[in-house]
């Protein structure tokens, strides 16, 4: 109870702060204004969590004390009064009915789904495993190559498990950015002129985006980075204070470099739109406080490769980078991945969709059968349009110049879709027919959004059979923890790419300790100084499984069952 | 008093930047090269169905007759079709995920 308190006066805290600084920062529009919400709660979010992580105090007390000091700071200095509920506009009962239900839906899809994807449990989730058993940052990040990449959306998850020291909630770190993404199209779309019910069908389109979508519920940081891309975009039109953009611009970089590879579009729309109207940009402490914090956000994991490591893009470029991901532009790639895109990707037709965009582009029926002709048609008359989609198809071209042509690299640009979708409803204004035709393809979107490539029907009752406590994704055979091991430490020995985070248990009680020995005397060795009895290796690499055939041979560990090994 | 009509002033507030409109001709080039590079590219028996190239033709329609008075049903009816591609590939990928098919 007293976590679940503290979660509580948290977020009131974070949305308190937001609130008092979009006050300072408004836009003057009231749908650019909640976007701005959004970002400035994620950033204060994330700016807390970095806080306590560096300074030894991620706990909940630690997080909660912090949280309940500003909520303190807040109500002295009378913010509480000014505290206004976003008014919900005026889009009708069944639009407010539909929203409703992708919300339930969206909440059971937490409850129930435990972090099941490969490249979450490998290297995202280990480390807020370990930042939340140590109460702070640990040098320790697993063995997965990409351990180092930056690790923005791991401080938002983070905040959503410290208090309660459960990952039950963990997914909601996802949809917080799912509901950025859909609330910055919509604002996109009243930008442009679209009524009300427009845009909310442009946000509804692009909520259920199907990569999008599924993404934002599987731990992966695609749809955060796409949903920042967005709403930066979003910012530069309504001539929003500069800090904004670095805070948008922030915490995009701290959670994926792929945020990177759009700012071509991003820096091309700012010129674009240099001669609109500007709102004043008041110098306050408040916006220089938001822009620092920007900054510190966007740099700190960059800054920490460079100072650990010897580059800010760490292992990438370096001898020991694994060349899983493509470091650099190149145009052979730009090339491959638009002609696969036209040509194949997006139909979406290999397979089921996925939060991993698997051999497809993931945009849904809306952006294939509605969007882009939307978009072809509307540009002809606004300009504003036209320098949108400019800028929208330079960072998709950046973005896909960066990529390679591997089957999941159009993850990266999710953020794509988001025009095709606004252009949807600004031509359902126009054109009759096109507005069921949008129906059908949300229709289409929610039947499926609701399991996907990579959780079927028989992985989500396996979850849901579990009661929530133990949830866990160990439970199927991908993750290959095929048994339960009654031991709170347990040593990890097996490939790089190994789903280590379900080691952990969904409450983190227990300890995992990466062995990294180079013979078979020393894994031994390694193993009863850190208390190690039971040793799992998935996957293992060929010297890995010398010595593990060497420690067997000897008599010094015995294979269990599965991939389990204990030592003797 | 005489009044002088003025040209827009691009620092109005309020005004809308650029880029220029692209003159219909551009569009139609832009429009025809990408028909040009899908006939060349996918075999003849699947170019009824081919995205790019129904999207470039639909854009040379755009770009050469943008008054043309059955444009709106013309586009209802190009997004039908475009649905129906669409649904016919991914649906059975959908069924399985809700387990109605076998994967």
């Amino acid at each position: 109870m007293k976590g679940i308190l503290l979660l509580v006066l948290a977020n009131a805290a974070s949305l308190l702060g937001a609130s008092a600084l979009v006050r300072r920062m408004s836009t003057g529009s009231a749908s650019v204004d909640a976007v701005l919400l959004l970002v400035i709660r994620l950033s204060l979010i994330s700016g807390a969590v970095l806080l306590c992580g560096v300074t030894g105090t991620l706990s909940p007390i630690g997080l909660g004390t912090l949280s309940v000091l500003a909520l303190a700071l807040l109500g002295a200095c009378g913010e509480h009064k000014h505290w206004q509920w976003i008014p919900l506009p005026p889009v009708g009962w069944a639009w407010i009915v539909f929203i409703i239900a992708v919300g339930v839906r969206l909440l059971a899809q937490v409850w129930f789904f435990a972090p099941y994807l490969g490249d979450p449990l490998a290297y995202h989730l280990p480390k807020v495993a370990e930042w939340v058993r140590a109460g702070a940052f640990t040098r320790e990040m697993g063995v997965h190559p990409h351990a180092t990449f930056p690790a923005g959306f791991e401080l938002i998850e983070t905040w959503w498990v410290v208090f309660l020291k459960h990952d039950v909630l963990i997914e909601m770190a996802g949809v917080e950015f799912l509901i950025l993404a859909g609330a910055s199209a919509g604002a996109l779309a009243k930008i442009l002129g679209a009524g009300d019910r427009s845009a909310c069908l442009a946000g509804a389109l692009y909520a259920l985006v199907p990569a999008l979508h599924l993404s934002a519920t599987s731990c992966l940081n695609d749809t955060p980075a796409s949903a920042l891309v967005v709403s930066t975009m979003l910012l530069i039109i309504a001539r929003a204070h500069p800090a904004t953009f670095l805070a948008a611009a922030g915490l995009g970089l701290g959670i994926k470099p792929t945020y990177g590879f759009a700012l071509p579009g991003m820096i091309l729309l700012n010129f674009l739109w240099r001669s609109s109207g500007t709102l004043a940009r008041p110098r306050s402490a408040e916006a220089f406080s938001l822009a620092v914090l920007g900054l510190v956000l966007g740099t700190c994991w960059y800054a920490r490769n460079w100072i650990w490591f010897g580059s800010p893009f760490y292992p990438l470029g370096s001898a020991s980078d694994p060349k899983m991901v493509q470091f650099g532009a190149s145009l052979s790639s730009l090339w491959a991945n638009l002609a696969s895109l036209v040509g194949a990707r997006v139909y979406d037709n290999a397979t089921l969709y996925g939060p991993n965009d698997d051999y497809m582009a993931g945009w849904g029926a809306a952006p294939f059968a509605i969007g882009v002709m939307a978009l072809l048609w509307i540009q002809r008359s606004d300009p504003r349009m036209r320098a949108l989609a400019l800028a929208f198809v330079v960072s998709l071209l950046s973005t896909l110049a960066f990529s390679r042509n591997d089957p999941w690299h159009l993850k990266y640009a999710l953020f794509f879709p988001a025009l095709p979708c606004v252009a949807t409803a600004l031509l359902s204004e126009r054109v009759e027919g096109i507005k069921w035709l949008a129906g059908g393809t949300l229709g289409f979107a929610i039947l499926g959004t609701c399991l996907s490539y990579d959780l079927r029907a028989e992985h989500l009752r396996v979850l849901a059979a579990q009661p929530w406590r133990e949830r866990t994704a160990a439970r199927l055979a991908y993750g290959q923890v095929t048994r339960e091991v009654p031991e709170n430490t347990v040593g990890y020995f097996g490939g790089p790419l190994g789903a280590t985070y379900l080691l952990y248990r969904p409450d983190f009680s227990r300890r995992v300790v990466y062995l990294r020995a180079r013979t078979a005397s020393t894994l031994v060795e390694e193993a009863h100084a850190t208390g190690v009895r039971w040793v799992f290796a998935p996957d293992p690499t060929a010297e890995q499984a010398r010595i593990l055939d060497d420690s067997t041979a000897r008599g010094w560990m015995k294979l269990d069952s599965g991939r389990f090994f204990v030592l003797q | 008093m005489v009044i002088k009509a003025q040209k827009p002033s691009r620092k109005e507030k309020g005004g809308v930047p650029i880029p220029a409109p692209p003159a219909a001709w551009l569009q139609a080039g832009l429009a025809l090269a990408v028909l040009g590079w899908r006939i060349m590219t996918q075999p003849a028996p699947v170019l009824w169905r081919d995205w790019g190239l129904i999207l470039s033709a639909y854009w040379l329609l755009v770009a050469l007759k943008p008054a043309w008075q059955n444009l709106s049903r013309v586009t209802a009816s190009v997004g039908a079709y475009l649905l129906a591609i669409y649904v016919i590939g991914q649906f059975p990928h959908t069924l399985k995920s809700l387990g109605f098919l076998a994967p």
